[in-house]
């Protein structure tokens, strides 16, 4: 086969694979107009910031489904209107819900989730804190009611000996 | 009838038998002081494994056989998948992964009743009891809810393939790993349960149920680097962790088994922190069916998926039942935890031990949240949101790198009490280790402050755990007069579980540095192209040459649209790459992304195409990913060090023979 026939019957290949896979789900945006390179940048962006709607976490820019590739081109056309960054992502938010969102919103109900973390930090702190607390308080009394009937603590012989050898001053 | 069906049933139906007869034996046993029923429900135990790997094997079977006839195989493999890749199919789906899940879980508990349970006679009982009331609790679930065996009214011709996502060779390794990894939780929780129901809260169990939860620690930590690197290599976003509700799932169990593995030592060594090594294990397997209840039932995803879902109610009943009796048990038993503190100081390994738990369970309940908060939100507000990698990244990072000092610092530290004078002296090069660090950072113009925070922790433990191998190895020479190799190595055979661990912690702290090289300084672009056309990205030159059609006609692959790319540098041809996508026969909206990769230990240029038109046209996208190879090798020196640790640990020859046990078993 020539090379001209091969390329003819890879064109018709693709062709035919693009309809059958829904003619265009797995095309590229379409780039009627050329952005600049700061626009470029400013849309990979803003999908970074915008996940697929009918995906779990998976971010706009990265995203093959159709109705990414339209949200993609969306951005585009949006961003050569002249738009900000906050009215494209606000745009989306409001289309498809806060679940597009890739960073939650700070506010109403998600402030929960950020009291959650709040919590955890200082139960652990707190509770982990009181803890240690509770134990030098502890190993204080063990070792003056040790002292107090003249017993050494518990296998500390050995065990020190055991510790001195392993972390002896010399080694160091 | 279909005698593979009935076979496979019947197999999980006698094992269901099997397990409840294994817990009424065992009860019965205990409490009329009959061994032989005891011996009975041990021996059910290790028939249950039996009877789940013939119930595998059945399903394996019809799987080879393409018996469309029973449903899951029609709907997890097809005649065009080649032999291997069925492997795949048979922990694929709800059925399958179910079934993997149990029989896993079944094996590990027979391997448990064939060794370390002839080593304690205290609780073997109490053991099994638990044993086989949880097999028999994922079995309900696989005879009533979700069997693998049921067969279809109308058998179809051919079966409908595995999920395109699947058909990878990744997926033969990296399910088995983090499905194992998840079910091996419950043999530290079966000796935890059974420590509690039998009042033997020494330090008995906790050395039984060291070694098994390392194994855990290290199938499970080798499952999701194995997702990553699939993730990575396969999913095509130019990264390897999404903090995807799945994913968090496979990581939550993996912080309070890692916690267990250091508080334990604090346990054998000191005699404290019974109650809490007890929560320990007890918290990862619940965290364990919290994360089979979140992937099964589809929870997360929605709550409308969770509400068709056959097994999610009934493993959410399951995990209530897990908290319950786990809360219970040691209600119950407070008064036995309660011990003699013998704790020096704060300035002490211990406290060094202690706070790096704490750290680890503040994570596991930041990812906790994070994960589950959508279904509240979704419930309670109405709002369907999602938690996603910024909000994980912000509230977990510095929780991160807290757990890095603290690593370094606990390294540093002596057990019982440290001098101030030698504090000082031990920490005084550490620090200013980390502060060079920092200068040399924000001398090449980093800006980051999490990223240089990181690094600088990160150095911090190579630094002092390399002087510890340092110190150990001079030590060793002038001993033996052995050479710098042998004696490093001698190390290893002295006292594996220490230096082990060191190697693990030395694993984590190349696994961050190449966390923070590879997202915070990625560069990504993206480019429409047509053949002849190139772009840049980062120092690289990205050419285009084409498109190219390939047909592989197996495992349901109908094509691959492959894009034929060259990647430059400084005029020369580095790399000929062939990014694309695949197309599946019977899922013609799902295309999968061919990621292709040119990788060194600076970078990978990792590029994917997004789309392609007709004429030739593509939308290709590449990622410069920075150090991102140090990620896998940083996971092959953490598995080693994991590896090493395995071995029982053997002390100085001075305490090899002591005259007393040790101070925790002489308290308990």
């Amino acid at each position: 086969m020539t090379g001209r026939a091969t390329m003819l019957l890879c064109a018709a290949v693709l062709v035919a694979v693009a309809f059958a896979f829904g003619g265009g789900a797995s095309g590229p945006s379409a780039h009627a107009q050329e952005l600049t390179p700061e626009l470029e940048e400013r849309q990979l962006g803003i999908e970074r910031q915008l996940l697929c709607p009918q995906c779990t976490n998976k971010r706009l820019d990265v995203c093959e489904l159709a109705i990414c590739i339209d949200m993609r081109q969306q951005i585009q056309e949006q961003l050569i209107q002249g738009r900000t960054n906050d009215e494209i992502i606000f745009f989306f938010s409001n289309r498809y819900g806060q679940r597009v969102l890739a960073e939650i919103p700070r506010e109403g109900f998600n402030l929960v989730l950020f009291g959650w973390v709040g919590g955890s930090m200082l139960l652990v702190a707190l509770g982990g804190g009181l803890f240690l607390w509770h134990l030098r308080r502890s190993g204080r009394a063990y070792r003056a009611s040790l002292a107090a009937s003249g017993q050494a603590p518990a296998g500390s012989a050995e065990d020190d000996a055991w510790l001195e050898a392993e972390l002896s001053e010399e080694q160091r | 009838m279909n005698i593979t069906a009935t076979l496979g049933a019947s197999a999980l139906l006698t094992a269901l038998a099997s397990s409840l007869f294994a817990t009424g034996a065992a009860i019965y046993g205990h409490r009329l002081g009959h061994a032989w029923a005891v011996m009975a429900s041990r021996r059910a135990i290790i028939a249950t494994g039996a009877l789940m790997t013939l119930a595998l094997l059945t399903l394996a079977y019809a799987l080879l056989a393409n018996d469309f006839s029973i449903a899951h195989v029609a709907s997890v493999s097809s005649t065009n998948m080649e032999p291997w890749m069925k492997w795949a199919s048979i922990y694929s789906g709800q059925p399958g992964s179910l079934l993997f899940w149990t029989w896993s879980m079944s094996l590990f508990m027979a391997a448990f009743a064939a060794t370390t349970l002839r080593q304690m006679p205290w609780g073997a009982p109490h053991a099994i009891a638990a044993m086989g009331t949880v097999l028999a609790a994922f079995l309900i679930a696989l005879v009533f809810f979700a069997s693998p065996f049921r067969v279809s009214e109308v058998t179809p011709l051919d079966g409908q393939g595995l999920n395109p996502l699947l058909v990878d060779p990744g997926m033969l390794i990296h399910p088995p790993f983090l499905l194992a990894g998840l079910v091996s939780t419950a043999v530290p929780f079966v000796l935890g349960a059974a420590a509690l129901m039998s009042g033997r809260l020494d330090s008995a169990w906790v050395r039984h149920a060291r070694s098994w939860a390392l194994a855990s620690f290290l199938i499970l930590s080798v499952g999701n680097f194995l997702g990553a690197w699939w993730a990575y290599t396969v999913l095509g976003w130019g990264g390897y962790w999404g903090w995807d509700p799945v994913e968090n799932s496979a990581i939550l169990p993996l912080f309070p088994i890692t916690a267990f593995l250091h508080s334990a030592m604090v346990q054998e060594r000191r005699g404290m922190l019974k109650g809490w090594n007890l929560a320990l294990v007890l918290s990862a397997f619940a965290l364990a069916v919290f994360g089979t209840f979140n992937v099964r039932s589809g929870l997360v995803a929605s709550v409308h998926s969770f509400a068709e879902s056959e097994v999610g109610p009934y493993f959410l009943v399951l995990l209530g039942i897990v908290a319950v009796v786990s809360v219970a048990l040691l209600v119950w038993r407070m008064p036995l935890l309660r011990a003699d503190h013998d704790f020096d100081s704060f300035a002490s390994r211990e406290t060094g031990l202690i706070l790096n738990t704490y750290v680890l369970i503040a994570l596991a309940l930041v990812i906790l949240g994070g994960t589950l908060f959508p279904v509240f939100s979704e419930l309670i507000d109405g709002s369907r949101i999602t938690v996603g990698p910024p909000f994980f990244n912000d509230a977990t990072g510095p929780i991160w790198i807290a757990m890095l000092v603290l690593i370094a610092f606990g390294t540093v530290l002596p057990w019982r009490r440290a001098a101030p004078g030698t504090l000082t002296r031990r920490l005084r090069v550490p620090v200013l280790v980390t502060l060079a660090t920092v200068a040399v950072l924000v001398g090449f113009g980093m800006r980051n402050v999490f990223a240089i925070a990181t690094i600088a922790a990160a150095v911090l433990i190579i630094y002092v755990t390399g002087r510890e191998y340092v110190i150990g190895a001079r030590g060793a020479r002038r001993a033996t007069g052995r050479d710098w190799l042998s004696a490093t190595t001698s190390l290893f055979e002295r006292d594996r579980r220490r230096y082990g661990g060191y190697l693990v912690h030395l694993g984590v702290a190349v696994i961050a540095i190449a966390v923070i090289g590879s997202s915070v300084f990625q560069t990504q672009v993206r480019a429409v192209v047509s053949p002849g056309d190139t772009f840049e990205v980062g120092d690289y030159r990205i050419s285009y040459g084409g498109l190219r059609v390939r047909e592989p006609g197996v495992n349901g692959i109908e094509q691959e649209i492959v894009a034929l790319v060259g990647v430059e540098h400084d005029g020369e041809l580095r790399a000929s790459l062939e990014p694309g996508q695949r197309f599946f026969t019977n899922f013609a909206n799902q295309p999968v992304a061919m990621v292709a990769i040119d990788g060194n230990l600076l970078r990978d240029v990792y590029v994917f195409m997004q789309g392609f038109e007709g004429d030739q046209t593509a939308e290709i996208q590449a990622f410069i990913n920075p150090l991102v190879q140090w990620l896998w090798i940083g996971g092959a020196i953490y598995t080693v060090g994991g590896l090493l640790a395995f071995a029982p640990a053997r002390r100085p020859v001075t305490v090899r023979q002591p005259a007393s046990p040790p101070p925790g078993a002489q308290r308990a």
